[in-house]
């Protein structure tokens, strides 16, 4: 059996389809880690489910059930670039070659956006910038790891996906129907395994490089700041910028006990200092602490991960109080303590909201 | 100026609402303390959100009644205590135009479904479930809207909604 990850690319990261269970009830729902959260999607997962208005008991069916409970690794907001990554879902479920597969052990990971209509075309979807930056932590780890990878959209998202060069490790494959995407991950009867066999085939010389997690997450990087970074080689001189993200985006919603991992860049070598700003109105500096071995300059043009480097072993939990919160990065040319409730004026500074829920 | 009548056929029902009305008003001011304004328990009623009367219903007695016999009165479904008690782990409760029940989800035995089944497909489709168990306990479900009929939602098998849905004498209001 292949095992397959299918992620659903969210401009708030990617969202693992962790396991589809045929139910008793009359509505199907998309449940948050196996817990009782049921995800606002619920009623347009059901419309898509259900026969008639749907595709996946005409699809896939009939089954003794009327319903499915979808359970997924975290929240996936309005509209419908889910319909592709669930599509493919339900198609492995089906499948007695596939299963459903979580990262750590998948043989393959296939990173889906796009929505799918009654005939079965893919269309294409907006924010693909936010969510290939927002997934880029992810899967990171999983390039260095050798798992191959598939990113899977409409034709013009394929586009965009390949005109930005992806490391080396992805494969993107534009798709026009649903049937493209069935025979590549090898789930249509008599169709060779195309880009499946090949990844699998290229991920074995690929583990034996031993490319390292950093290295893999600079590559993706450099694939989302191409365009920029051609810019900036024609510029002779630029003003001093500083760009703050996390592995779950700019607009991205934490719960409890869950980690903030920031990213940084600056356009110049700078100075940066973060600041945390509770829900409740305090403020703190998170970088640079006393867990930080060496505070040095950053350097230009380069992602620069706050927490968990090798020069920074630390890592921030996030816990009460619940609310709207704020991390900002200054960046400044000189080394001096930043107040940020009066910032230097020479400094620049990027910041990112998040929603923090119990 | 305003003229008030009250026709003989009036008269009875007019007398018993400003019964039902003064005995709540004895009920708030029996509390003690800082009174709720009985304006605020009735928006609750209603379907407003009020954190003060959502806390004062779990652990004031008095607003508790007076809650219970307000939805009485506005319920768009009333399912009183059953007479007779049920064998079944989860016995299906209804009235007229609504059936309540809980089935066990195959994917989290720690979990039930929570689906209440309407005859017709109204405007007015209830959005909180409420519970009044023996002993007066009580608790409520926030309810999604419902589709084709259907309100569905999911509860934790030890939540005290589940462990209340479960007894037949609960008294169950919609509204």
């Amino acid at each position: 059996m292949k095992r397959i990850a299918i992620l659903i690319a969210t401009t708030g990261g990617p969202v693992l389809v962790d396991r589809i269970t045929p139910e008793p009830a009359p509505q199907s729902m998309v449940c948050l880690r196996r817990q009782s959260d049921v995800l606002p999607i619920s009623a347009d997962y059901d419309d898509f489910v259900r026969a008639g208005s749907g595709v996946i008991m005409r699809e896939f069916g009939p089954y003794e059930e009327g319903a499915f409970r979808l359970d997924v690794s975290g929240p996936i907001g309005t509209g419908q670039s889910w319909q592709l990554g669930v599509f493919a879902a339900h198609a492995i479920f089906k499948s007695e070659t596939a299963v459903l597969s979580d990262l750590e052990t998948a043989d393959l990971i296939v990173w889906l956006t796009g929505t799918v209509d009654y005939d079965l075309n893919v269309a294409d979807v907006d924010h693909m910038a936010q969510k290939v930056e927002s997934s880029a932590f992810v899967l990171a780890d999983y390039i260095a790891k050798g798992t191959p990878i598939l990113f899977g959209a409409g034709l013009e998202n394929a586009q965009f996906l390949a005109d930005h060069r992806p490391p080396e490790g992805i494969t993107v494959c534009p798709l026009n129907t649903t049937h493209d995407l069935l025979e590549i991950l090898g789930l249509v009867a008599n169709v060779p395994e195309t880009v499946a066999e090949e990844s699998e085939r290229s991920s074995k010389s690929f583990i034996l490089m031993a490319v390292l997690t950093l290295a893999a997450l600079v590559a993706l990087y450099l694939f989302l700041v191409k365009d920029h970074a051609e810019e900036e080689v024609l510029q002779v001189q630029t003003p001093l910028e500083i760009n703050l993200t996390s592995d779950r985006g700019k607009n991205p919603i934490f719960f409890f006990g869950d980690y903030l991992n920031l990213m940084v860049e600056v356009s110049e070598a700078a100075w940066v200092q973060c600041f945390y700003a509770q829900a409740d109105g305090k403020t703190f500096r998170i970088y640079p602490n006393d867990q930080v071995k060496e505070v040095t300059r950053f350097e230009p043009n380069r992602l620069h991960i706050l927490s968990g480097g090798e020069n920074s072993s630390f890592a921030i939990k996030l816990g009460p109080p619940e609310g709207r919160e704020e991390v900002a990065c200054y960046a400044s040319l000189q080394n001096i303590d930043i107040d940020p409730a009066r910032p230097p004026k020479d400094s620049v500074v990027d910041v990112l909201h998040f929603d923090l829920k119990p | 100026m305003t003229e008030i009548v009250i026709s003989p056929d009036l008269k009875d029902a007019a007398q018993t609402e400003f019964g039902a009305l003064d005995q709540q008003r004895d009920l708030m001011q029996a509390r003690g303390g800082a009174g709720l304004a009985l304006s605020r328990v009735y928006g609750y009623v209603e379907g407003g959100t009020d954190e003060v009367v959502a806390h004062a219903l779990q652990s004031d007695l008095a607003v508790r009644r007076v809650y219970q016999n307000l939805l009485r009165r506005q319920a768009l479904f009333h399912i009183p205590q059953a007479i007779a008690a049920s064998s079944e782990e989860y016995p299906m409760r209804h009235c007229t135009g609504c059936r309540v029940r809980l089935q066990a989800s195959r994917a989290q035995e720690d979990q039930v479904y929570l689906i209440i089944e309407l005859a017709d497909q109204r405007s007015d489709s209830p959005t909180r479930l409420n519970l009044f168990g023996v002993d007066e306990v009580f608790a409520s479900v926030d309810l999604p809207a419902q589709r084709n009929g259907v309100i569905q939602t999911l509860l934790d098998k030890d939540s005290s909604q589940a462990r209340l849905l479960a007894d037949p004498k609960t008294e169950i209001i919609l509204r």
